[in-house]
């Protein structure tokens, strides 16, 4: 988690611990990867700080859990309290910049695969589009609350996945 | 309100519970409740302006997850290592409190009623994750053709490459800052 602290910039990793725990250590399952992944991405705060938490809390527990959140915040807060003012004063230099610039777009790149990874194992049913588009829609281009577009969408997708009316 | 070594203990429950009724309501992320925040800090002289404007630049440069580092930052400069803790922990503690909590569900998930919410969770969190995708689309530097051009194109490819090729994260990260730093 230290290690990918440090290399999780624009703070979604959820590819990059994807990879890590399910294909190179075998941790946990892919079925089970998308189950913390979800978790991480409703409850309140950042993902993968959320995600860190949820995947140390299912391999040792609370105590694994909180280290790994710490694990993951460490390094950043650590560097930005450090070298941060330096990286600020340099980072108009165009190259910089730039850098940051590439960083940024490859992060969209990881964010992308990372939800097509689970929405493909995910929307199986008609329902399932119809509440991720509802929550992409409402929550993205038309600036709705979460607060209260989430517990509604999950509540009405919940009545209508229970009564079997769109399978 | 500068740095105050001896900041009375009110003032840092005080910020505590700022920080924590935000932690609570930040569904999406630091960035949803970044305004409110800020607020609920400066308008009772918790934090100038400044610092805040400055830790949240900093910690946008930072790697690793941004809420905790910026927080990290906001409590360092009024009130040090003390303000470190107190300020990462009120914010942490709302949304692993709740993460846990959903975490234990989703592992009793077996249960057919908890399975098929789950599922519905499953579902949100796909929507919510192409949210961020345009939340990070919206800052693109739309001011450059050249870095624009570099950047959709970057996450274009960058996209295919991880999804059918299942190139490495690390890699393209690394590539991608080194073709930016080049095409600039």
């Amino acid at each position: 988690m230290f290690r990918l602290g440090l290399v999780s910039f624009g703070g979604n990793n959820a590819l990059l611990m994807t990879r890590m725990v399910v294909d190179e250590h075998r941790w946990l399952s892919p079925a089970e990867m998308d189950e913390a992944l979800a978790v991480a991405t409703l409850g309140p705060g950042g993902n993968s700080s959320n995600l860190a938490y949820e995947v140390g809390r299912r391999l040792g527990g609370v105590a694994a859990g909180l280290t790994a959140y710490a694990s993951m915040a460490i390094p950043g807060i650590l560097l930005a309290l450090t070298v941060g003012e330096l990286i600020l004063a340099q980072a108009s230099r165009p190259m910089i910049a730039g850098a940051l610039n590439g960083a940024e777009a490859a992060v969209v790149a990881m964010m992308v695969a990372i939800g097509y990874r689970l929405g493909q194992r995910s929307l199986q049913h008609r329902l399932d589009w119809v509440v991720a588009l509802v929550l992409f829609w409402v929550v993205g281009p038309m600036q709705g609350s979460i607060l209260v577009i989430m517990p509604v969408a999950v509540a009405l997708g919940y009545l209508v996945r229970s009564c079997g009316w769109m399978a | 309100m500068g740095t105050d070594p001896h900041a009375s203990g009110a003032v840092l429950v005080t910020l505590a519970l700022q920080i924590m009724e935000a932690g609570m309501l930040a569904f999406g992320g630091l960035g949803v409740v970044l305004d409110p925040l800020q607020h609920a800090l400066v308008d009772p002289g918790l934090m100038s302006s400044r610092d805040v404007a400055r830790s949240y630049a900093l910690s946008s440069f930072a790697p690793g997850p941004n809420g905790p580092i910026f927080l990290a930052l906001l409590g360092w400069s009024s009130f040090g290592l003390i303000g470190v803790l107190v300020a990462v922990a009120a914010w942490a503690l709302p949304s692993l409190l709740i993460t846990h909590q959903l975490g234990r569900m989703s592992n009793a998930a077996s249960h057919t009623a908890l399975g098929r919410l789950l599922s519905v969770l499953k579902a949100a969190a796909v929507g919510l994750i192409f949210d961020g995708v345009l939340t990070l689309l919206g800052s693109f530097d739309l001011g450059s053709p050249v870095a624009l051009t570099m950047q959709v194109t970057i996450a274009l490819v960058g996209s295919i490459l991880l999804i059918r090729f299942r190139l490495n994260p690390v890699g393209l990260l690394a590539a991608a800052m080194l073709l930016g730093a080049v095409v600039h």
